[in-house]
């Protein structure tokens, strides 16, 4: 199987069949990633669109030796602040959360919602810094090199907010979960 | 090993407890189905098409570098065709170091303006700056002492009239600069004042331009007829490009 990497350069060299490949590796992860933070659906999938537009736009700067997980990353990252610039809000905490490999009927949509509230009132009680940090290592399953290099960061600097965020955010679900037992059981 | 390395591998060790202790705390969910979402997408860059599409694919040293090398080719045509009268009176170290400092504001706004999606977010602080720097810089270089006397700016409607030439003069040659930048740009992202850099750079042009055409050294022409070209045109960027909606 060709490498994320080799796939890109042959669409730069214009075998549009490799960007169907790479749609098909790296939709499902923007798609969570938008959704998990927009409430608008439309605009979520537009973003998600407006992504791979920039990535066929910016095709011509991807440069050889370069990992492109973290070059297409940045570029979903910034149309998202982007949008919640415009919006002049701070991202909201996951609306949904969707790690792959995952088994689509194990819990009841009630259920359901009710873990997405608890999650994203965990999630909204970070400060924005810890709060991305935690969103692209556990839900977009970034590594914190390329977390790092998103942020334009230290891989140390993302390591301490993870850490800080992590321990803050058990503590809030925790808290949550002492107040609403009956919420967890399955 | 090092203390310090000895304390990232403890954080890195706890990051992943909490992670388990987290993800423990939250369920999982299934994948959404994405052919709608391929064929919008593959219909889109169906559309990215023609000139224009060509422009924006460009490595973005190469947008950079068209845009100031369009910002030359004015200026060098302005000083070919039109140089100004006292051209062989004016100081040139003065002349130099106005000419490479107006250019060099223009490629940071340039760059500042192309910057490419792919790179991590840049700060605010540093764009304002560059905007306030750039609108700033010719009328503080209007105000400078010149050591050089050229013509009269006259007087009355006179002087308006110089100052409005010199606008429509700048703003006609800079303004190529601006649909250039503007339409080579990616997406309109980091808010309407980034993109009033493209203003910038072209009332910039306009001020190389005028910086080898005009011969009038008077300060009250060179704020109402040169310096004032770059608010004109940032103006114009702002309002052309402000976001109305979608990012795109």
């Amino acid at each position: 199987m060709k490498s994320d990497e080799e796939l890109m350069t042959a669409y730069v060299a214009g075998d549009e069949a490799a960007f169907a490949e790479l749609f098909g590796r790296y939709a499902p992860l923007l798609v969570r990633m938008m959704r998990r933070q927009i409430r608008i659906e439309d605009d979520a999938v537009e973003l998600v669109q407006q992504t791979f537009l920039q990535v066929h736009r910016a095709r011509l700067d991807f440069e050889e030796g370069r990992r492109l997980r973290p070059w297409l990353m940045t570029i979903a990252f910034n149309l998202k602040r982007e949008y919640f610039r415009r919006r002049k809000r701070r991202p909201e905490a996951p609306l949904e959360f969707e790690p792959p490999g995952s088994d689509p009927g194990r819990r009841h949509p009630v259920e359901r919602r009710a873990d997405i509230q608890r999650i994203r009132a965990a999630l909204e009680t970070l400060p924005d810094g810890q709060r991305d940090v935690i969103v692209m290592h556990w839900f977009d399953e970034l590594s914190f090199p390329e977390v790092a290099e998103i942020l334009g960061l230290t891989v140390s600097a993302v390591k301490v907010r993870a850490h800080r965020g992590y321990q803050a955010l058990r503590k809030a679900l925790e808290a949550m979960d002492a107040v609403t037992p009956n919420d967890r059981e399955t | 090993m090092t203390a310090k390395h000895s304390t990232h591998m403890s954080v890195e060790a706890d990051v992943e407890t909490e992670l388990v202790a987290c993800k423990e705390l939250v369920p999982e969910e299934p994948a959404p189905d994405l052919r709608p979402l391929q064929a919008r997408v593959k219909n889109l860059l169906a559309e990215e098409r023609g000139l224009i599409a060509s422009l924006r694919s460009l490595p973005t040293h190469q947008r950079v570098s068209l845009v100031l090398a369009l910002s030359v080719l004015v200026t060098v045509g302005a000083l070919l065709l039109t140089p100004r009268g006292d051209l062989a009176a004016y100081p040139a170290a003065r002349m130099a170091i106005t000419l490479a400092i107006l250019f060099t504001v223009t490629a940071f706004a340039s760059w500042r303006l192309l910057r490419p999606l792919h790179l991590p977010p840049p700060r605010r602080a540093g764009s304002t700056v560059l905007l306030v720097g750039g609108m700033l810089m010719p009328f503080v270089m209007s105000v400078l002492p010149l050591g050089h006397i050229g013509h009269p700016p006259g007087l009355g409607a006179e002087f308006v009239f110089g100052c409005m030439r010199c606008l429509l003069f700048g703003g006609a040659l800079g303004l190529p600069v601006l649909i250039l930048a503007l339409t080579m740009r990616r997406a309109a992202v980091d808010g309407a004042a980034v993109a009033a850099l493209a203003g910038v750079a072209a009332g910039l042009t306009g001020n190389l331009v005028l910086q080898v055409h005009c011969p009038i050294t008077d300060q009250a022409h060179l704020l109402g007829g040169h310096a004032l070209l770059l608010v004109v045109l940032a103006a114009a960027a702002w309002l052309w490009r402000r976001p109305r909606g979608a990012v795109s």
